[in-house]
């Protein structure tokens, strides 16, 4: 009897008395890193420091005085702090079917990623350089007709992810609607890995020329647009493609065409 | 009218020896308290008419120094009442001008009750068989005590209610029976006594009392101290306790010590630090593969269905196999061999009927059915899940606009049990059972353009499809047999289907001027499981000592489980199929009543890894005194079969079935060990065990895109692939129990203290909190009788489990100058959610219809004092400001059900 109470109550005490052995390493400390890289653009990378949520920061805190080195097909190049986290190599264009390769050293952990430029889109085409949608308030007025949706299409055999991204190049905007909630001169779709986008009438905000881009993305910036979670149940750390880091480091093939949005 | 006829008390020598004793009481208050206070001082039981005397309010009532006899005079005098001593000791208080009714004189065999035989005995070590049964239904009653007062001998019933004593002393010994929920029974055995196929029928307590009580003692919910770490409990007494729409077996048990409370959204049982996928659900003899109804808040057993539950929580037998945790057998109704009886339930969340009924001498039908209702109940648990059924999302996507949804939610919950069985002559019993139920949650919704899109030139229809579908369909073909007193064999074919589909996508049509696009986006999934089964079990009594168990099975499992993400492409596709074979033996060995031994093993092989898979078990009790017990067991389980949890907590059914390769998915096993001891008298069980289990070959699943890109592992595809993960895993802790048996006041208190850890190296490099770690869990439930009233109370306090939360995050800008915001998470189950605790009260009226039957009104409050107990934590991104919500469990929710029972 003795023995099975003792046995029950160092049970009980080793229980009460174990130490919290659940360490919380903070990840608060890696940077997140934010480089698109285009090709017949300059090399651009942006440092910074992921926000606590103990912080009262609304601001990431950029890094800076890192030493950046770029890896051109395994050449090295060092890129230039210019302030608020940004790095770069405007003298160095990105040239498409080319390896990068990030690297750096912050908190003695080694940074790195990796990136190749993709092709240029092929076979980019839309189904009209024009769009004629008349000009409304903030609700429909009956009888009005409005566009069918420009179709984009373009050569896509293997499956690799592309966007569509659109601009208003006017220097003065002309708005659609009268409604001006949510207008924007910029705007694009989610990554694709079909051949064809479609841009409808209420996707445009302003009158005016528009730059059309057809993206190719690598699978990097595809994880960006998936989800991770958004409870304690399911959340789990962002994809990346930034060893011992946050962010990304990624580039694009690009191609454009011109649209006129017309009343 | 005499409801109970109780037969426990004094022989008519001892008793009278009682009445002679001198007392002295100074009591205010009414004669039915006077009553009650002698009955506990000198465990006599009384039989009286409960109205008459509780209204005799007796300001003072001073006996003082007068024979208990004459202390009864003197009552009666005041109560204008006779009292009346029958041959078994109760006292009846009955009007002193009515004539007495010989039946309580003399209370028959018939009535299961004899006195004590004063000769000298005829026959010594015999045996003797019988059956234990329901006296109101005839159904069998498994798993019921039997104890000879002598030899302290005790043995149990199997589950048909039979049992053997072999070595009987002689046929002058007093058999003890007893049942949980039933009044307990003493028998005493003469020589002109029959020996084989012997009949007791034992008595539920009427819940109502229009003319008598007797309170000696009531019968409890639970019993908790005949074997290690096994919990027994009755469905018959489930609606005094307080509920949420429904009498639930499963939140019965998770009030027991070692089953945790804390989880309103899974009726299934976790176990000292086990998951419910690691707990063994039988229903006759299948394996019952989700217990869930509506998220979780109800269990998919009807409890009129259910005759008996036993809860093993560790070292259970070797018949029993294929999971880590625990145990838990569900017997069900066979149906009344005593003419048609009927009722059913009506509560604020659905409607429950059953019917049983003798088909002939021979054979009986048992057939329940229950139905979810869209009642305001219903919806709010819905809604907790799917807050977007409140308030459905406008617009989806479509800007400058507004789109009208309807949304279609049609959403139900039924089972159904029937069985039938049929008993040839007394030594066959052949039963069918059948069990069904199922879940359908539709919370789709349809966008409508606005009435003046018309004019766009544009037809469209858009739809969201939010459908989830799961249930079980099990049946068992059993036949039993008793070849001879001393070998009993029950063999069983039975098959179990669990499904669960899952349709989350959004589809529609896009008619334009010359041209009709339909699509449909989003995703699929379909989770199948078979398991066909075969299985003999034998027992064979060698003697009073000796009882070797023994047999065989064999389960054939079928598992697919398929992903797509649109209507043309499947992502996964998985489909194992295996056997498994196991055998086992164990001997249950008895030495003079005091040590009891269970020694045995079973052994596996299982097909898919073709490895052989060996399960050593022991457990043994020790009686120190005629009160105190101690006990202890040891052994290993394995898994085969494993249940992956989803990430996703809105996707209704949560969790698929997947069957282990020995590679990606290890069987899984555990080492147990536990010690304990127990301190019981009439009125109170006090006990306490430990135990420690180490886990190993766990799995966990997560259905995600590879984190990291680059490297060796570069890939060009987002598509979601299997990831599982493997680690091992710690459970230790101690449940206590005192629990309070008799008089009009009784419940128990139950504790934990426990620890459970994991060890998933991809998750972080050492031990975490598992996320079913509670710490501290303290449970108090009272159970009140007054009159025809029964009041019950449950206060559950748990310590607030781990959960991963965030530790920042950052934005990142897109190169179309929009921004996104990402969160970088916590270490895996850093934090801590707050405490969690909850009061229910209910209070039940009994009700007796004139020749109509019987029936209850039960008013139930689910969380009491609204406490804002924390489920889960929700994080956003609001103007640069990340953002943690806390999703919370259900606040205060009353009920009321009406039950009733034309017998």
């Amino acid at each position: 009897m003795k023995n099975i109470l003792y046995t029950i109550l160092i049970s009980t005490l080793a229980i009460a008395c174990t130490k919290n052995e659940v360490r919380v390493i903070s990840t608060l400390k890696m940077p997140v890193v934010e480089s698109y890289l285009i090709a017949g653009g300059p090399i651009s990378v942006k440092l910074s420091l992921p926000v606590s949520v103990n912080e009262d920061a609304t601001n990431p805190t950029y890094i800076d005085g890192q030493t950046v080195v770029v890896y051109i097909n395994n050449v090295p190049t060092t890129l230039k702090g210019i302030g608020n986290g940004i790095y770069q190599d405007t003298t160095k264009i990105v040239k498409e079917g080319n390896d990068y390769k990030l690297s750096f050293t912050y908190n003695n952990m080694p940074i790195s990623a990796e990136t190749i430029v993709p092709s240029k889109p092929i076979g980019f085409t839309g189904s009209v350089a024009s769009l004629a949608i008349p000009q409304f308030g903030s609700r429909f007025t009956p009888g009005m007709t409005f566009p069918s949706p420009v179709v984009y299409s373009w050569t896509n055999n293997d499956q690799s992810y592309y966007f569509i991204a659109a601009k208003c190049i006017e220097s003065s905007l002309v708005s659609i609607s009268s409604d001006t909630a949510n207008q924007r001169p910029r705007f694009s779709r989610p990554p694709t890995q079909e051949n064809t986008a479609s841009l409808s009438f209420n996707s445009f905000s302003y009158y005016g020329q528009h730059h059309v881009y057809l993206y190719k993305a690598n699978i990097e910036y595809a994880a960006l647009y998936k989800s991770t979670g958004t409870s304690s149940l399911n959340i789990t750390n962002p994809v990346t493609n930034i060893q011992n880091g946050f962010g990304i480091f990624t580039s694009f093939g690009v191609d454009s065409l011109i649209l006129n949005v017309t009343k | 009218m005499f409801a109970v006829i109780c037969i426990t008390g004094y022989g008519q020598n001892k008793i009278d020896s009682v009445l002679r004793k001198n007392i002295s009481i100074i009591h205010f208050g009414t004669v039915s308290d006077l009553l009650i206070k002698i009955s506990n001082k000198y465990d006599l039981k009384f039989n009286y008419d409960t109205v008459k005397f509780t209204a005799l309010d007796q300001q003072q009532l001073d006996i003082e120094d007068l024979k208990l006899s004459d202390a009864l005079k003197k009552i009666c005098n005041l109560t204008k009442s006779k009292y009346i001593i029958n041959n078994v000791g109760t006292i009846y208080l009955i009007d002193k001008f009515k004539d007495v009714d010989p039946k309580l004189i003399n209370v028959t065999v018939s009535q299961q009750a004899v006195r004590e035989f004063k000769g000298a005995p005829e026959k010594n070590n015999f045996t003797l068989t019988g059956k234990i049964i329901d006296k109101r239904t005839g159904e069998s009653l498994p798993y019921a005590n039997i104890k000879i007062a002598v030899s302290k001998t005790s043995i149990t019933s199997n589950v048909d209610g039979l049992f053997t004593i072999t070595n009987v002393p002689n046929d002058t010994v007093k058999l003890s029976i007893s049942y949980v929920g039933y009044e307990p029974l003493d028998y005493f055995l003469t020589p002109k006594s029959q020996v084989n196929n012997m009949i007791f029928e034992l008595e539920q307590p009427q819940m109502y009392q229009s003319e008598v009580v007797v309170f000696s003692k009531i019968p409890n919910i639970l019993k908790a101290n005949d074997k290690v770490g096994v919990i027994k409990l009755t469905p018959a007494k489930l609606n005094v306790l307080p509920n949420l729409g429904e009498k639930d077996i499963l939140r019965a048990l998770q009030l027991m010590p070692g089953v945790s409370a804390a989880n309103e959204n899974s009726a299934g049982l976790y176990v000292r630090g086990g998951t419910p996928d690691q707990s063994l659900v039988m229903y006759d003899g299948f394996t019952v593969y989700n217990v869930d109804h509506l998220f979780g808040f109800f269990s998919a057993f009807n409890s009129n269905a259910i005759k008996d539950v036993q809860l093993y929580k560790g070292a259970f037998d070797a018949k029993y196999g294929g999971r880590l945790s625990s145990v838990a057998e569900f017997t069900g109704k066979e149906g009344s061999t005593k003419g048609l009886n009927f009722g059913g339930d009506v509560s604020m969340m659905s409607v429950n009927g059953f019917l049983e009924t003798p088909l002939n001498d021979k054979s009986t039908l048992f057939i329940a059915g229950r139905r979810s209702y869209k009642g305001p109940l219903y919806d709010m648990i819905f809604k907790q899940f799917n807050p977007a059924a409140a308030s459905p999302a406008g617009g989806g996507g479509f800007r400058r606009f507004r789109a009208s949804n309807s949304s279609q939610l049609a959403s139900y919950f039924y089972d159904l049990n029937a069985k039938y069985t049929y008993r040839p002559n007394k030594k066959d019993i052949i039963s069918l059972s059948y069990f069904s139920g199922s879940d359908d949650l539709d919370n789709s919704t349809k966008i409508n353009p606005p009435s003046n899109f018309n004019n766009t030139g544009v037809n469209l229809s858009f739809d969201n499809s939010d459908v989830t579908t799961w249930g079980n369909t099990g049946a068992s073909a059993k036949w039993s047999r008793r070849w001879t007193p001393k070998l009993y064999s029950n063999t069983l074919a039975s098959f179990s289907n669990y499904y669960s589909e899952r349709n989350l996508s959004n589809g529609g049509t896009i008619i334009r001027n010359d041209s009709t696009i339909n699509f449909k986006t989003g995703t699929f999934e379909n989770n199948e499981l078979l398991d066909y089964s075969v299985k003999s079990d034998f027992e064979y009594k060698f003697n009073e000592l000796n009882k070797l168990e023994f047999g065989g099975q064999l389960n054939h499992f079928d598992v697919s489980y398929k992903y797509a993400q649109n209507d043309t492409s499947t992502i996964i596709d998985r489909h194992t199929n295996g056997n498994l074979l196991a055998g086992y033996v164990q001997d249950k060995i008895e030495i003079y009543g005091l040590f009891k031994m269970t020694i045995g093993g079973r052994f596996n092989y299982f097909e898919p890894t073709h490895q052989y898979y060996t399960e050593p078990r022991v457990n043994a009790t020790f009686n120190l005194t005629d009160k105190i017990l101690l006990k202890g067991s040891v052994g290993r389980n394995y898994q085969f079969i494993k249940r992956v949890i989803r990430e996703d907590i809105q996707q209704g059914s949560r969790d698929f079935w997947v069957l282990s390769d020995g590679d990606k998915l290890p069987v899984a096993y555990n080492d147990q060990v536990s010690l304990g001891a127990s301190y019981e008298n009439k009125d109170y069980l006090f006990d306490v065990e430990a135990y420690n289990k180490n886990l190993f070959g766990m799995s966990e699943y997560s259905l995600r895109i590879n984190r990291q890109f680059g490297g060796p592992e570069r890939s060009n595809t987002l598509t979601p692939v299997e990831t599982y993960v493997q680690g091992t895993g710690k459970a230790k802790g101690v449940d206590f129990l005192i629990q309070k048996k008799s008089g009009k006041l009784n419940g128990w208190i139950a504790y934990t203290l426990a620890q459970v850890t994991n060890n998933y190296p991809a998750y972080k490099v050492g031990d975490y909190y598992a996320d079913n770690d509670v710490r501290n869990e303290f449970k108090i439930v009272g159970i009140y009788k007054w009159h025809n009233w029964d009041f019950s109370s449950t206060w559950i306090y748990a310590s607030g489990k781990p959960y991963t939360s965030i530790d920042g995050g950052y934005a990142q800008n897109l190169p179309d100058g929009t921004t996104r915001t990402f969160f970088i998470v916590s270490d895996k189950n850093a934090n801590r959610l707050a405490d969690y605790h909850r009061m229910d009260v209910a209070a039940t009226y009994n009700i007796k219809f004139e020749n109509h039957g019987s029936g209850s009104i039960s008013f139930s409050v689910f969380n009491l004092y609204d406490r804002k107990n924390e489920w889960y934590k929700i994080f956003s991104s609001q103007s640069s400001y990340i953002v943690e919500t806390t999703k919370n469990y259900l606040g205060i929710t009353p009920n009321v059900t009406f039950t009733y029972k034309f017998k």
